[in-house]
């Protein structure tokens, strides 16, 4: 009698212990899921703020890639998968604010550059306007002082 | 012959002028314009098995495997995180721009690409009911970067195929 309750009592932990470690593994794929869609989110915003986020985007999609890889595996190759695609979204999320302060200086010098060329383009319109028929004449007649006018 | 000058002075700073005018003018709208997208879209489309847009398998077997491909392009200015839902319908199954088919998702695809990047994925299916004149369709859904949640993004492509049991 004892050793048949010490049976089911030892199937009842075994049991209890699969369901856990499974569920913990269900939660721990649906928490990777969420965290890269969060990423993806501030990757959206660090672009909007004219970052280049070409090779976070990639590494992204390669964590993602990990995780629809994971939700196939079996244990133990399903943790390591989603522990490798963790590592790449963590490396991600650490590369955003980086990312953002590039973004705001590369924003930040095209407007410089674009003030700058629409500046000169229009000061260029202006003196061209005012000095560029007294230069091209004065050109014009530079380039042929040494000519004679002759009665036809 | 000083009204003559004159005369050649004021057609010739028009000309520059005109010129000037213009040479800005494209300068500034190539300045503020190169590089956006004016119009942004997305390309979604299945290809055969030997990745043209030929070769499509008409009748298969229950169970019986089959290779596509599923091509997704951004063209949309940003990146974009798409998911690609394939279900099965019948002939009545409705769907449009707006509406998805309101069939449950047999599989899905997804992939995160930046503006101006695709990618052509392979599929391997199989169909484990008989059908005749059913649809394989693949929707294109994207994910809200807001809500955090997939959204229908309105394209769709769709393959009729017939289903049959094997003979026993």
């Amino acid at each position: 009698m004892q050793s048949k309750i010490r049976f089911w009592a030892t199937v009842l932990v075994c049991v209890f212990l699969i369901s856990s470690s499974l569920t913990s593994t269900i939660e721990a794929t649906g928490d990777v899921r969420v965290k890269l869609a969060r990423i993806y989110s501030d990757l959206v915003n660090a672009e909007s703020a004219g970052a280049d986020i070409s090779v976070a985007a990639t590494k992204l999609d390669e964590a993602r890639r990990l995780i629809a890889s994971a939700e196939s595996a079996n244990e133990p190759e399903k943790s390591s998968l989603l522990a490798m695609a963790s590592v790449l979204i963590g490396e991600v999320e650490a590369m955003i604010p980086e990312l953002m302060e590039a973004g705001r200086a590369a924003t930040l010098y095209r407007s410089v550059t674009t003030i700058a060329s629409v500046a000169i383009s229009a000061s260029s319109a202006i003196f061209l306007y005012i000095y560029g028929p007294r230069i091209l004449w004065r050109l014009w007649l530079r380039s042929r002082k040494g000519w004679r006018v002759r009665r036809a | 012959m000083e009204g003559k000058e004159s005369l050649i002075d004021e057609d010739i700073s028009a000309v520059v002028t005109v010129i000037l005018v213009v040479t800005v003018a494209f300068a500034s709208f190539q300045l503020f314009f190169s590089g956006r997208i004016i119009e942004p879209f997305s390309e979604l489309a299945v290809l055969g098995p030997k990745m043209k847009v030929e070769g499509y398998p008409k009748t298969l077997g229950v169970n019986e495997s089959f290779r596509l491909y599923l091509y997704i392009g951004n063209h949309e200015g940003r990146v974009v995180y798409y998911k690609v839902c394939i279900k099965v319908g019948s002939n009545g199954t409705f769907i449009n721009e707006t509406v998805p088919a309101d069939v449950s998702v047999a599989t899905f695809y997804e992939v995160i690409l930046v503006s101006g990047e695709n990618k052509t994925l392979p599929m391997e299916l199989s169909l484990k009911q008989p059908m005749v004149n059913g649809k394989l369709i693949f929707e294109m859904w994207v994910l809200d970067p807001k809500s955090l949640e997939f959204k229908y993004y309105g394209k769709w492509c769709q393959l009729w195929l017939n289903v049959t049991k094997p003979a026993t």
